[in-house]
């Protein structure tokens, strides 16, 4: 039985997924380990400038400012896709994605024509915490190689900063655990007022980027879940032990079987989030409560992954760790999830 | 983490206020518990002056150069005598049994379990010939390693029980019967011919000598499941691959490869057909409770970077002032104890059992024979002889049960499954609660996390010790079987 997310995808939304699908195996999965190990070979580069001319680089901008104007939901799908390959690449592109249109809603459209086309690429820093008059954003997706970095402070400017400005310091996370082709880094701002706003962002497309930023994570999350479950299932059916094949033990058809559970329900929950209108874009706290949700199942998915492929699992030519390495950085980024839960109670008061 | 190099005496509050039992023990056997204390302490002070300072930076350089080995390391261990814990004094060893071993472990693997693992897959190594080999292995081996270590030499073990198509299946009577066997050893005269491959042998490609499983016919795995001792210079014998592994990098593990290896009769520990019964439920009764002890101080670690970020301040404030983080830390102090409970009464199940034959006054008289005698090539032959090696099944039988020996198997799995449960579980709430901070905090109990993964996995998977506790414990369809010293049976099908 096909999983209920295909039997809700309309044609469009099928052409589309066919068209990432098909570079997830052309161009991803065969340099996936290679980004996640040498994420400075230049791979990531390379394809990177093939996602921009399949339009993955500007999906969220708008037809008229050049790029594909894809949904919420749609977006979502390329997410969980490309995920499926490389969890960090996917990440890139939500951060870079992001970033465009924020610029592009400030009213910088101008500014994003190449980037949009995947020369180069962009990257937004949020959560952006200010502190005695400057900021910080702890890990920023693609904020080592970015020309540009985003964010937004707490009174809705907007900042597009290159990384060079000398009142920004930007410094790559040497060692991640995860997402490693995203080459990810800390940004920082000594003081805001050194730097000149880009635009402003109404409390709305505030609330919009923060809820989007949470579904990219969500449905990143779920795209890794998925792979942890596919690649689970084929090696439990071909690995014999104990007098079986054990994909007829009862307690690795229960791990499969919890996986489906994390993958019906955090579909669901990012399809409705996704499609949920709140002030401005999707209700905030439904994306919080999918993003939670599906980073959760994600993480116990790809370690059920790792158990059921036994030694073989914790081998890196199988691929498996590395899913539930990203896995565990999607549970913490943007926010470690009791945040995001308390964040989420707050919001319903 | 520990600044300056504990004392003894902290190592020994700590050790008696976290294990209450041993307080109660030091008033029976003073200097046994002083001797864990400065086990104990010993490892506290190799963690601080030669592991916390490039543990990191092994683990990164060991991503890209799989196969490299930190011998440097390895002989800064030497001095504390780590490859001789459980070595018996009778033959120059520190004489421990597994309590004192897991004691050791969980204090290592605090700080870096890829490195704490080297000595422990050594261990490993040794335990077959502590439960299986004769008086003639130890004069030989252990006596090696012991006098050796002492002269800035390390020898190292592995034990090598894994194949390609069968993980679970070599460590469970049951699952052998159908398991998928790649290798094979055929008898010749004067020893065997081992044909095929083991994997992810731990130290497998930097030791010396391996203890080996395997069958001498596949049709019949389990009746003729066999323990042997490889040479690394053995002809036929090959590493061909060091594998690239998520954690503990620090520890090799390898493939082993063997085309018409020759390993002579002497080579053969206990009889031929005891591999499994008692030989390699034997073994993991000895290990699986010092692999729980490896959980626990992976746990331990990841708790007490976790502590020192919570209460560094930042953005203004420390998050041990918030509730959510100090019930997240009651939480993980309370999982560790019950796991460091968990594994020491394993592994005092073990001791007061198996163990026992080994620190029996038996044992301890064999040191009043003088060293040249017991090392003669008479003793030797006596030793691996038919009566020899029977004595050594002797010995065992009359200091424990079949039924304690089963308690002490379904124990130690008990304690392997929670240490394991109890590091992923810490090491990975400690994550969550940290966020993306890229502190120093952060970057250790990353590593904890990518290390505890293995702990659910290798020493049988999780899954298969709470099926061997269940087995063991609760449907008693599992059960060691020691080998009954008089039966003709069992001398008539010796070799040697």
């Amino acid at each position: 039985m096909k999983p209920t997310r295909e039997l809700l995808l309309d044609d469009e939304r099928r052409m589309l997924l066919e068209s990432v699908a098909a570079f997830r195996t052309d161009v991803l999965e065969d340099t996936a380990r290679e980004m996640d190990e040498s994420p400075a070979s230049g791979k990531v580069e390379e394809a990177w400038r093939k996602a921009g001319s399949l339009g993955l680089a500007s999906a969220l901008v708008s037809e008229e400012g050049g790029g594909q104007g894809m949904d919420a939901c749609s977006f979502c799908l390329v997410l969980c896709e490309v995920a499926r390959a490389s969890a960090g690449f996917a990440a890139m592109m939500l951060s870079q994605n992001l970033a465009l249109w924020a610029l592009e809603k400030a009213g910088r459209g101008e500014a994003i024509k190449k980037l949009g086309r995947g020369e180069g690429s962009a990257a937004l820093a949020r959560p952006f915490s200010e502190l005695d008059g400057g900021g910080q954003s702890a890990f920023v997706p693609g904020g080592s190689t970015a020309r540009l970095v985003v964010f937004v402070s707490s009174s809705g400017e907007l900042f597009s900063v290159l990384p060079e400005d000398a009142s920004v310091s930007m410094r790559e996370i040497s060692y991640p655990m995860g997402l490693r082709a995203a080459r990810p880094a800390t940004l920082g701002v000594k003081d805001l007022s050194d730097l000149e706003a880009s635009g402003r962002l109404s409390a709305e497309l505030s609330n919009e980027l923060e809820g989007s930023l949470l579904l990219g994570v969500a449905a990143i999350s779920l795209g890794l879940a998925r792979q942890a479950y596919d690649k689970a299932h084929a090696y439990a059916s071909e690995r014999y032990q104990a007098g079986d094949f054990i994909i007829n033990h009862q307690q690795i058809r229960l791990m499969l079987a919890e996986m489906l559970v994390g993958l019906e329900a955090g579909e669901a929950a990012l399809k409705q989030a996704a499609e949920s209108s709140g002030t401005g874009g999707p209700r905030l706290s439904a994306c919080r409560a999918a993003k939670v949700f599906a980073a959760d199942r994600a993480v116990a998915a790809t370690l059920d992954g790792v158990q059921i492929h036994g030694g073989y699992g914790y081998m890196r030519d199988y691929g498996m760790e590395r899913l539930m390495r990203d896995a565990k950085y999607c549970q913490a980024y943007p926010r470690p999830p009791q945040e995001e839960t308390l964040s989420l109670l707050e919001e319903m008061e | 983490m520990p600044r300056n190099d504990p004392s003894l005496r902290e190592v020994r509050k700590r050790l008696l206020s976290d294990f209450p039992m041993l307080e109660e023990m030091r008033r029976r056997r003073p200097f046994y518990v002083e001797k864990l204390a400065r086990t104990v302490r010993d490892c506290a002070e190799y963690n601080r002056r030669y592991v916390l300072p490039v543990a990191l930076e092994l683990d990164r350089r060991m991503e890209k150069e799989h196969d490299y080995f930190a011998w440097d390391l390895v002989e800064a261990g030497l001095q504390y005598r780590f490859l001789s814990l459980i070595i018996p004094s009778s033959v120059d060893g520190v004489g421990g049994l597994c309590v004192l071993f897991a004691l050791a472990m969980e204090e290592l693997c605090s700080t870096c379990p890829g490195v704490a693992n080297i000595f422990g897959a050594h261990a490993l190594g040794v335990s077959p010939l502590l439960v299986s080999g004769s008086m003639a292995h130890w004069e030989k081996v252990l006596r090696e390693i012991a006098e050796e270590e002492k002269n800035g030499r390390p020898v190292l073990m592995a034990a090598a029980v894994t194949e390609p198509s069968a993980g679970t299946d070599v460590e469970e009577p049951h699952f052998l019967k159908t398991a998928h066997l790649s290798m094979n050893a055929k008898k010749v005269p004067g020893g065997y011919v081992l044909n095929g491959r083991k994997c992810f042998i731990s130290n497998g490609s930097v030791a010396t000598y391996t203890a080996l499983c395997c069958a001498t016919d596949r049709e019949r795995p389990l009746e003729t499941w066999t323990s042997f001792l490889i040479h690394k210079d053995m002809e036929g014998f090959s590493v061909p691959r060091v594998e690239e592994k998520m954690g503990q990098r620090a520890c090799p593990a390898a493939e082993l490869s063997f085309e018409d290896c020759f390993v002579p009769d002497e080579y053969v520990l206990g009889f031929e057909g005891d591999g499994m019964q008692p030989g390699t439920l034997l073994l993991l009764a000895a290990s699986r409770a010092p692999v729980g002890a490896i959980a626990t101080g992976i746990a331990r670690g990841a708790y007490e970077w976790f502590l020192e970020w919570a209460e560094r301040p930042q953005g203004g404030r420390r998050p041990i002032a918030e509730q959510r983080i100090q019930m997240a830390l009651a939480d993980m102090r309370t999982r560790i104890q019950l796991a460091r409970w968990a594994y020491l009464n394993a592994a005092l199940a073990f001791d007061n059992s198996v163990g026992s034959v080994l620190q029996g006054a038996a044992m301890k008289s064999v040191k009043l024979i003088p060293k040249g005698i017991r090392t003669s090539d008479t003793s030797r032959r006596f030793f691996l002889s038919n009566a020899g090696k029977t004595l050594s099944d002797v010995l065992i039988a009359i200091s424990t049960s079949p039924d304690q020996a089963s308690h002490a198997l379904a124990f130690a799995s008990m304690a392997k499954a929670v240490g394991g449960d109890t590091a992923m579980y810490v090491s990975s709430l400690a994550l969550e609660l940290m966020g993306m901070d890229d502190g120093e905090e952060r970057r250790w109990v990353e590593k904890a996390f990518r290390d505890a993964k293995l702990t659910q996995i290798y020493e049988g998977t999780n899954q298969l010790n709470r099926l061997t506790l269940f087995m063991a414990d609760i449907e008693k369809s599992l059960k060691v079987e020691l080998k009954n010293p008089f039966s003709l049976k069992a001398v008539g099908k010796g070799v040697g």
